[in-house]
């Protein structure tokens, strides 16, 4: 009996495929399907770039190190167990090549500074600190901008990497600790201890 | 007595401003594509065995380390080198190499070997005419 092809029929066409879990594309990119890694490149460029930059405090540099960190993921995806996640295994390479271009630039800092999202406005936490007589009202954006990452160079990098993943991209202690390869209560008193440097280092601003 | 107490700053909150120091889409885009160009650069490009997911990039970066390694590499060509032999200078005139021959072969046959002796031209010989100067001459004379 006559059966109609596919494209014969009214039937809709195929509706887009369901998103692939991070697993499934690091399956598929292990096969050497870049279009996979794309995906994953994707997902996490500005997580991996937030926590760079906050890690150099320099806009091209962190560009760099997240090409680089990219890419020896990629070189080095027939390494990764999958044990543990995509997003932990990628954090910890990016930590890694962020405390490794420190050492190399440690004579050399080049500092240029990312440009603040016109969103911020809307932010909850502007709104407070530019109210009367708090910190924001006192400089300019660009100012805070300066004296704050001038303060997080003054932190180890270990410490400087904690206070990023905790207080910037909002990671639990738990995921820190693991991405960090310590123990949660390491992690805790890093935080601590970089929050009371930080602290001390922005005094002038108290009010 | 008045006590004035100095609010402490709210760290974690200054922290969170942070945030959104961050690049706007296109630029994002724009990252992406070039990081996977760079990855699939490192995909067509055939890695060294000898040094697996290694780069050579690490002698740029420590200088100190890369001029070790060619200090090394250098001293290692040195000594594998195959040393040259020399003869000792002599104080003697310089002759001309006299062309070896096989002397036993020579004597038993009497004829050289004809690779040892190189083709030498044939020296065109003149044969003297003596015939204008010959007569018959008799007893008597």
């Amino acid at each position: 009996m006559f059966q109609p092809l596919e494209f014969m029929t009214d039937k809709p066409a195929p509706e887009k495929r369901p998103e692939m879990s991070d697993l499934d594309l690091i399956r598929r990119a292990r096969l050497e399907d870049t279009s996979a890694y794309e995906e994953l490149v994707r997902r996490y460029y500005s997580k991996i770039y937030g926590l760079v930059y906050g890690m150099v405090s320099s806009r091209e540099d962190a560009e760099d190190v997240t090409q680089e960190v990219f890419v020896k993921a990629w070189k080095a995806l027939g390494h990764f167990r999958e044990q543990s996640g995509f997003y932990t295994w990628i954090y910890r390479i990016a930590v890694n090549r962020a405390i490794n271009f420190r050492k190399r630039r440690n004579r050399r800092r080049t500092v240029q500074f990312e440009e603040f999202d016109p969103d911020i406005k809307q932010a909850e936490s502007y709104k407070e600190f530019s109210s009367k007589g708090s910190v924001l009202r006192k400089m300019n954006l660009s100012e805070f901008q300066k004296k704050m990452n001038e303060a997080l160079m003054t932190l180890s990098d270990k410490h400087r990497a904690v206070v990023i993943m905790h207080d910037v991209q909002g990671m639990s202690h738990a995921e820190i600790a693991d991405i960090m390869g310590c123990s949660e209560g390491t992690a805790r008193s890093r935080l601590f201890y970089a929050r009371k440097r930080l602290q001390a280092e922005l005094a002038e601003f108290e009010s | 007595m008045k006590t004035e107490k100095k609010e402490e700053l709210d760290i974690a909150g200054l922290l969170a401003l942070k945030a959104y120091e961050r690049p706007s889409a296109e630029r994002i885009e724009k990252n992406v594509q070039s990081t996977m160009q760079a990855v699939r650069a490192a995909h067509a490009r055939p890695s060294l065995h000898l040094f697996p997911d290694k780069s050579m990039a690490w002698m740029f970066a420590q200088p100190r380390y890369g001029i070790a390694a060619l200090f090394v590499i250098f001293l290692g060509l040195h000594l594998v080198r195959q040393p040259v032999p020399r003869e000792p200078v002599s104080t003697a005139a310089v002759q001309e190499p006299i062309i070896e021959m096989d002397i036993a072969a020579v004597a038993e046959t009497n004829v050289p070997p004809p690779h040892a002796v190189p083709a030498v031209p044939a020296i065109p010989t003149v044969r003297p005419n003596y015939s204008p100067l010959v007569r018959p001459v008799s007893f008597t004379e």
